[in-house]
């Protein structure tokens, strides 16, 4: 079996490579538990076709990576670069962004989280609040009182 | 969708990513992001590397294992109240029952502020993120100032060669060959009294402790025990007949010596012994011309037994404890992890191919440097793991004999070569703190200061107005000191000391320890309102104060628990 189909939430149908769509733990869980056929679609119901595809063109071109070692959660998480392709296959517009971090989340494919994670903390990155506030469209619920506070406080690690 | 309507997980996954200050930055812009980028689980993660953590479990965060509660309740820096906490056994700081408790009203929100009543109160850090971020900004103005700071050279001088130095707290105890012992008020930088234990003999080794009064020196075939108040003799010793003694290391329960005889020698410090500790700010009494050991035996320091143990094939040169273990360097070019309960060699490191002519250890790692031109940056196993892994192998091993074999290779115990670094002389002399490397070499003034962390690069260079050889450099952990010694001088170098720059002019005013400067530092420049949350600092100070005022708390693990 090396083609396997899947299908998004909003019916959409496609045929993928099996070791790409093995990528993800929840799929491989999937398909060990239905042991699928390869005629059935594997229903995929919380993502979107729109998503499902980018999820796709990212498993594509990682099936073959060698699997990291696990990382221990504790230690500081390295920032390595991200690689030229993983940073074309991130220039989406926010909302697509976040229902990317959401699908390989619920799909479980730790590598794509953690680069659609790292790319927001990226952005997040060296901004001022207000900054971060505008680029993400925040409103600050805070009183002015509150406003001063947390600044009061949060301000010890500002290079002076 | 918005970044505030992820799942609380996945906004952590994100910000998992981040340093500190963007963490902060965040925390500005809304109530949710303050709730999230306040989540302790973050800040320990940020926080863990900086602090001394050997002795806790891995995943306790700041939480202190029973045995070195125990230690910790015992020492005068932390206070009653607290020490009754430690030895329940339970973590340290508790979790907070109830979060409320720890907001006074200054903290909390006017009602007025939500008109509407929507809005829960603002939810504030709780008290285990107050304490990461405390001791972040700590680490931070530490590492600020050392790499800021101009160094003050004060040259202590001696008429001959300085063979060995000695720091607790506010004293730096320093033996010449000409057989002068001198004790100096570091705070001053001047003397505070001259010992001559005696003219006509060599003395290489000398260890200090402000907690029993006690300043011992070793001779050629005798250990002198003198008192830091008087400068009286309260005890000599016979040990390694007939050869030099060439190091020594002082615990809260034992001194172990290493002589030219191969041999190490260890003694007991005597239960009955009472001295009364000495506090800074006393006057040191002259020493009466003819030196009386005290009458009684009840009252000499230690017990007259000692035993001797074989640990290397050549001299031992140089030793330091980290309880339970002794770590020994050799001219046979080991250093050999002894564990001083068990009475067994654990491993014995010997990646280097000539004498071992100094090492410095931390809680994470081991620098040594020796004749072979090289230093050497290790990892080190916690004593902790090391302790129990021992203590299975010899549960293993029933009717085992110990004898010179060692029980682990170095990579079973966890040591590995992280860094080698070759230059053309010997290495005569390295110190390793918590950020740093140092390294001294012979036939130079200078003193290189490198990363202890990836990429180990090159942080400064110290010049010193000396001539031949860097003999010794020791410091605090902070590396906010650092002292050298060479033929006829002894340089105390000072860095801009303990993370804040105002407290120079009272780190040099003799009503101020160390320990307040930090505390008053904290107290002035840290926000009150995180500070009153993160609870009582002293947790802190015990933790990452400098290997001198933790002297006494470090000397004092070796009690059983």
């Amino acid at each position: 079996m090396s083609q396997i189909k899947l299908q998004s939430s909003d019916g959409r149908e496609f045929t993928v490579d099996a070791k790409a769509a093995k990528m993800s733990e929840t799929i491989k869980n999937m398909l060990e538990d239905l042991g699928g056929d390869g005629e059935n679609a594997i229903p995929v119901p919380n993502v979107t076709g729109a998503i499902l595809e980018k999820v796709i063109q990212y498993c594509l071109h990682h099936k073959d990576d060698v699997a990291k070692p696990e990382e221990d959660e504790t230690k500081a998480k390295k920032q390595e670069d991200i690689d030229s392709w993983d940073a074309d296959f991130c220039r989406v517009d926010q909302g697509t962004l976040f229902e990317m971090i959401l699908a390989a989340n619920y799909l479980d494919i730790k590598p794509m989280l953690d680069l659609t994670c790292k790319t927001v903390a990226n952005m997040i990155r060296g901004k001022t609040p207000d900054e971060i506030r505008k680029l993400f469209n925040i409103k600050s619920d805070f009183s002015p009182e509150e406003e001063e506070q947390v600044k009061k406080e949060n301000d010890w690690c500002e290079e002076k | 969708m918005l970044l505030e309507h992820l799942d609380y997980d996945i906004l952590l996954h994100i910000l998992s990513f981040l340093e500190a200050s963007d963490l902060c930055r965040l925390q500005r812009t809304s109530r949710r992001l303050h709730y999230v980028a306040g989540d302790p689980w973050l800040w320990r993660r940020l926080a863990l590397p900086i602090a001394d953590m050997s002795p806790v479990p891995p995943d306790a965060g700041f939480a202190v294992s029973r045995k070195y509660a125990a230690t910790l309740a015992s020492t005068p820096l932390v206070p009653a109240s607290l020490s009754a906490q430690l030895l329940t056994g339970e973590t340290y700081p508790p979790p907070l029952a109830d979060d409320d408790e720890m907001i006074t009203d200054a903290d909390r929100t006017p009602d007025r502020a939500n008109p509407a009543g929507q809005l829960e109160p603002i939810s504030m850090d709780n008290q285990a993120t107050a304490q990461y971020k405390l001791a972040l900004w700590f680490h931070a103005q530490c590492k600020a100032a050392y790499l800021a700071g101009t160094p003050t050279i004060a040259p202590l001088i001696h008429q001959d060669i300085v063979a060995a130095m000695d720091i607790d707290d506010w004293l730096l105890a320093t033996c010449c060959r000409d057989g002068a012992v001198s004790v100096w008020d570091l705070n001053k930088c001047q003397k505070t009294l001259w010992e001559t234990t005696n003219t006509q003999q060599v003395t290489v080794a000398v260890q200090c402790c402000l907690r029993l009064n006690m300043l011992v020196v070793g001779v050629v075939g005798e250990i002198i025990v003198i008192s830091l108040r008087d400068g009286r003799h309260l005890q000599r010793i016979e040990a390694h007949p007939g050869s030099l003694l060439r190091t020594l290391v002082l615990s809260a329960r034992s001194l172990f010596s290493g002589g030219e005889d191969y041999r190490v020698n260890t003694l007991t410090l005597n239960p009955n012994y009472a001295p009364q500790p000495l506090v800074y700010g006393e006057p040191f009494e002259p020493a009466p011309s003819t030196p009386a050991l005290p009458e009684t035996e009840n009252l000499l320091p230690f017990l007259p037994q000692h035993r001797t143990i074989i640990l290397h094939e050549n001299v031992s040169t140089f030793m330091q404890l980290s309880y339970p273990f002794l770590y020994a360097a050799s001219r046979d070019s080991t250093i050999v992890v002894y564990h001083v309960i068990h009475q067994v060699i654990v491993t014995k490191l010997q990646e280097h191919h000539d004498s071992i002519t100094n090492f410095s250890i931390t809680p994470t790692h081991l620098v040594s440097g020796s004749r072979d031109k090289q230093m050497f940056l290790w990892t080190r196993p916690s004593d902790e793991m090391l302790d129990a892994k021992v203590s299975a192998e010899l549960h293993r091993r029933r009717g085992f004999t110990a004898g010179m074999d060692p029980l682990f290779t170095a990579t079973q115990c966890g040591f590995e070569v992280k860094f080698r670094f070759e230059i053309p002389v010997w290495v005569s002399a390295v110190l390793a703190t918590r950020e740093t490397m140092c390294m001294g070499r012979i036939f130079s003034s200078e003193v290189q200061v490198r990363s202890i962390l990836p990429p180990y690069a090159e942080l400064t260079t110290l010049q010193l107005p000396i001539t031949q050889v860097v003999r010794r450099i020791t410091g605090t952990t902070y590396s906010s000191l650092v002292v050298c010694g060479d033929p006829a001088m002894c340089l105390v170098l000072l860095f801009a000391p303990i993370g804040h720059n105002c407290s120079m002019q009272r780190f040099s005013d003799p009503g101020w320890s160390l320990q307040q400067c930090v505390e008053t530092g904290i107290r002035e420049r840290f926000p009150a309102s995180l500070l009153r949350r993160a609870g009582d600092i002293r947790w802190l100070l015990d933790r990452v104060l400098p290997r001198s005022c933790a002297s006494t708390l470090v000397t004092s693990r070796d009690v059983d628990v």
